[in-house]
């Protein structure tokens, strides 16, 4: 599952998604059948990268910081995020089996059509 | 008029040199990028060759360049854009067999080409010589 919100401030498609297996980088390496001393292998370290360390994770950051302010994940997820209401109440049926639920910008060009949605469901193994 | 609140950007492009010895292959492009069988990466680089095969503007068969004349006319058929290290590349696998590729990529075509196009990479294996570094023509 892979949920696509327009950020107005950025001018971008941000997105948002639960996943039941944080992978290791040599798990996901291992995923994405690569050599790890190639480009290929260098492009998904990055993207690694960028999945894991720079991308926000909601469920750790509601957590850690906002369960205090809000009283349920939707509710962050509708005020702190600006989710419709059937997004939050989606990613909220998801909180409990999800060990993360990150939220990204634009990871690279490629990304954006069919074959990079692809990439991510069968690298991070994601639910429908 | 038009007002575009977004980001302006001019378009990029790459130019390539590519050496291999004969035609070059799909799965050869492959192995030189790293994409092991069975990788979900395949559909990117399958692309990537597409690309790379649409965007050539010459190619050479290397080998048979036999005399300094026409060797002068490939290295200075692109004026002063070949990039030394381009050049000893050409000159070190100069044999029968090699073919050279010239194109660009060009970032206003599809998203994958436009991402390769904004990298600049050099890969090398024994088959192949693939040079992205710089947009020199």
């Amino acid at each position: 599952m892979i949920i696509t919100v327009y950020d107005d401030r950025r001018f971008r498609d941000e997105y948002i998604l639960p996943i039941r297996h944080v992978p290791t980088e040599v798990q996901f390496l291992h995923r994405a059948r690569v050599r790890q001393d190639s480009y290929a292998g260098r492009l998904m370290s990055e993207l690694y990268h960028r999945l894991f360390d720079i991308s926000l994770e909601l469920k750790r950051d509601y957590s850690t910081y906002y369960e205090v302010e809000y009283a349920t994940f939707a509710q962050y997820l509708r005020k702190r995020h600006l989710l419709s209401k059937s997004e939050a109440t989606e990613l909220s049926a998801r909180y409990a089996r999800a060990a993360a639920i990150i939220r990204f910008g634009r990871l690279y060009t490629f990304m954006e059509e069919g074959v990079g949605t692809e990439l991510l469901s069968k690298l991070l193994d994601l639910e429908d | 008029m038009k007002i575009r609140s977004g980001f302006v950007t001019n378009s990029s492009s790459t130019s390539f040199l590519i050496i291999t010895r004969g035609k070059l292959k799909k799965k050869d492009l492959r192995d030189l990028m790293g994409v092991e069988p069975g990788s979900p990466l395949t559909p990117l680089f399958d692309q990537l060759y597409e690309d790379l095969l649409d965007s050539v503007e010459t190619e050479v068969e290397l080998g048979e360049i036999t005399n300094l004349a026409d060797w002068k006319t490939l290295i200075g058929g692109r004026g002063d854009s070949l990039s030394a290290r381009m050049i000893s590349k050409l000159e070190s696998k100069k044999q029968k067999g090699a073919k050279a590729y010239f194109g660009h990529l060009d970032s206003e075509t599809s998203n994958v080409q436009t991402f390769f196009c904004m990298d600049c990479f050099e890969e090398e294996n024994d088959k192949i010589y693939l040079n992205a570094l710089e947009n020199a023509w």
